[in-house]
């Protein structure tokens, strides 16, 4: 089967030639092919995905093609105790963050547990050390609390550097 | 829309908060916007988080100060442990105020950070009206006698505090007294710890006089101060009239064989009394047999 490849569409048109063990790493596109019996000369299309984002997944799971597989995951093993991002991961995440969290939907949406799994640490990890207003400038959030509950915060920090 | 972590699906944002810890999810992700704390308040972790160990975390002031933003619209969150820490009272001061609208912390351990008497006036403030809390371990600050006024004046108001450690302050027989004069109104304190601080045999008087009218407390650690023999016989005198203290701590001080006659005597008439900690005085074999003929009257101890 080795070399055997399957044509998956983007969502803006672009067919992309993908080797069918590759392809299969996503669990979504695996089931297609498994379970709707769907004929592999056929075009795939993936309505969710850009080919931008697509050809990051791909270039992910070409790289990540022979990793052993993750342990299932349930309810009570989900917190994770390890945040460590290989070398090779970072440098691909190495991105801006609205391809960041394209490629956390991508994974989400094509059911890519370890693409998923790196690019939610790498967002954690962004994430981490920071205070609330740190976190509002790094990922661009507005401060929508309503007047009174922003006074309670903000008194409560003026209260304090006052002194 | 582009995608951010604003506008991602809940689902997602768990598996983010998934390879936080719970300290990063108080500290960092919560307040900063309402779409965010309505997804946290869902959160299994969040919902489930009610002890929070964070000792020898170097946590400062600052990081005090976002911990207890967070804390002031919590509603898990039932013990909170800080011990040995770099809180100052600015920390105190901002944990003081999320004590004011917390309603779930029943204990708070902030033994072994550098609180001085300007922060404890301000937790103190916040216990006057705080309904929760039972447990609060003030130990090893630098808390001297206008502190434990503040603290006092706490006691005089709270009805829900039950142990208290001050032990490891500055605490001199001005502060005990302060301490003292609360005891005689507080109902609810079983619990208190003044071990390792200033407290000689004038402090102890005021104790003694509390411990006659108090109903409440249970456990009296005074171990390493610097009580003698007169400190013994108003502690004595005390024990003769108290019906509830079951345990008092007296090791470490400098209590010789006329003092240990006194409790000795006491120990006679108490019934309550089940420990009586003595080691490290300067009782001998007088002193000793004294306690020997009493233990053949007293049938608890």
């Amino acid at each position: 089967m080795a070399g055997h490849k399957i044509k998956l569409q983007s969502n803006d048109g672009d067919i992309f030639d993908v080797e069918v063990e590759i392809a299969k790493l996503s669990i979504t596109i695996k089931t297609m092919l498994e379970d709707l019996s769907m004929n592999e000369e056929e075009i795939i299309p993936l309505p969710n995905i850009n080919s931008a984002i697509f050809k990051k997944v791909i270039q992910w799971t070409t790289h990540h093609k022979d990793d052993p597989p993750l342990p299932p995951e349930d309810d009570e093993n989900r917190e994770k105790n390890t945040n460590d991002i290989s070398s090779w991961d970072q440098e691909f995440l190495k991105v801006d963050q609205g391809t960041l969290f394209e490629l956390i939907l991508a994974a989400n949406y094509l059911d890519i547990k370890g693409l998923l799994d790196v690019t939610c640490t790498s967002v954690a990890n962004m994430i981490k050390g920071k205070t609330s207003e740190e976190i509002r400038q790094t990922f661009n959030i507005k401060n929508d609390f309503t007047p009174q509950e922003e006074e309670q915060i903000k008194k409560e920090n003026e209260w304090c550097e006052n002194k | 829309m582009p995608a951010s972590l604003h506008t991602l699906p809940v689902e997602l944002f768990y598996r983010i908060l998934d390879h936080l810890n719970e300290v990063t999810i108080l500290i960092s992700c919560r307040n900063v916007c309402t779409r965010l704390n309505d997804i946290i308040d869902i959160y299994h972790r969040y919902q489930t988080l009610t002890t929070l160990d964070l000792r020898y975390n170097k946590i400062d002031d600052g990081r005090v100060q976002a911990l207890a933003t967070a804390l002031q619209q919590n509603k898990t969150l039932t013990t909170l442990n800080l011990p040995s820490n770099e809180i100052g009272d600015k920390g105190a001061q901002h944990l003081a105020n999320a004590l004011q609208q917390n309603r779930a912390l029943t204990a708070l351990d902030l033994g072994w950070n550098r609180i001085n008497d300007q922060g404890a006036q301000h937790l103190a403030d916040a216990l006057q009206d705080n309904k929760t809390l039972t447990t609060f371990d003030f130990s090893g600050n630098q808390i001297g006698d206008q502190g434990a006024q503040h603290v006092a004046n706490a006691l005089q108001q709270n009805k829900t505090l039950t142990t208290l450690n001050l032990s490891n302050n500055k605490i001199s027989d001005q502060g005990v007294q302060y301490l003292a004069n609360a005891l005689q109104q507080n109902k609810t304190l079983t619990t208190l710890n003044l071990s390792r601080n200033e407290i000689s045999d004038q402090g102890i008087q005021h104790l003694a006089i509390a411990l006659q009218q108090n109903r409440a407390l249970t456990t009296l650690d005074l171990e390493w101060n610097q009580i003698n023999d007169h400190g013994a016989q108003h502690l004595a005198n005390a024990l003769q009239q108290n019906k509830t203290l079951t345990t008092l701590n007296l090791w470490h001080n400098e209590i010789g064989d006329q003092g240990a006659e006194y409790l000795a005597n006491a120990l006679q008439i108490n019934k309550t009394l089940t420990t009586l900690g003595l080691w490290w005085n300067q009782i001998h074999d007088q002193g000793a047999q004294h306690f020997a003929n009493a233990l053949q009257q007293n049938k608890v101890a």
